[in-house]
């Protein structure tokens, strides 16, 4: 049954501004679908993505979680599967690799502050080391 | 099997695609940094907004299949999400490398 009140398509919305917001940090940093290789980005989000609902659907099939009652449209993309978890596990997926990208340039930038000690201003000025991507 | 079971698997699998892709690409301590960092801030976040995600009763648990631990409302179980994505989406980007476009990597 699909309920059109309002509150059905909270927890859709907030969702759907999550993952806009990863559009726009994604964009400023270049990190996933915004960095030089954007197809290998769609590519891990993807997998990941099935990977969780995988991981669902093994829980639901054995019992161990269930749909609740609220805030949700109530589609769902196999039974107590929402619509929903499918934007939520993207998004986690998106979070976790944007994260990772910031702590890895972060953490490149301090290396090579480090190594230039003399050098004011270097946390700044340090351009993206080769290998960072990794 | 209980939920228990399923999250030690998951992170079994997530550990072995992480080892395997940090050996294979050569990724080292500061990949290995970033990959804890990340684990650290998502599981904080996990146990916030899972418990919110409970409290809104967007899903429900069969009791009987949890260990009956709890962070706030976050069955400790559902921890294991963080850590495996923690581990397995960056290995995935790691192992991604060159597949588009050598030297392109970001």
């Amino acid at each position: 049954m699909i309920a059109l009140h309002w509150n059905s398509f909270v927890y859709l919305a907030l969702l759907l501004g999550a993952l806009a917001s990863m559009a726009l940090v994604d964009r400023r940093a270049r990190l996933v679908l915004w960095s030089a290789t954007p197809l290998r980005g769609a590519v891990v989000l993807a997998v990941g993505t099935l990977a969780f609902l995988g991981w669902d659907l093994v829980a639901i099939a054995a019992g161990f979680y269930s749909r609740g009652g609220a805030a949700m449209t109530g589609i769902e993309l196999a039974p107590h599967l929402p619509l929903e978890e499918l934007f939520f596990v993207l998004f986690l997926c998106w979070f976790t690799l944007l994260l990772h990208g910031l702590l890895r340039r972060v953490l490149a930038r301090r290396e090579g502050a480090r190594r230039r000690p003399a050098r004011r201003g270097a946390l700044h000025a340090v351009p993206d080391l080769p290998g960072e991507g990794r | 099997m209980t939920y228990g079971g399923l999250a030690v698997v998951a992170l079994a699998v997530a550990l072995v695609v992480a080892l395997v892709v940090a050996r294979v690409r050569g990724l080292g301590a500061r990949w290995w940094a970033a990959t804890a960092l990340t684990g650290v801030v998502l599981t904080g976040l996990t146990v916030v907004f899972d418990s919110l995600m409970i409290a809104a009763d967007l899903f429900r648990y069969d009791e009987a299949a949890l260990l009956g631990v709890r962070l706030w409302l976050t069955p400790v179980e559902d921890l294991a999400w963080p850590v495996v994505a923690a581990l397995l989406l960056p290995a995935l980007w790691a192992l991604g490398d060159g597949a588009e476009r050598a030297g392109a990597d970001a």
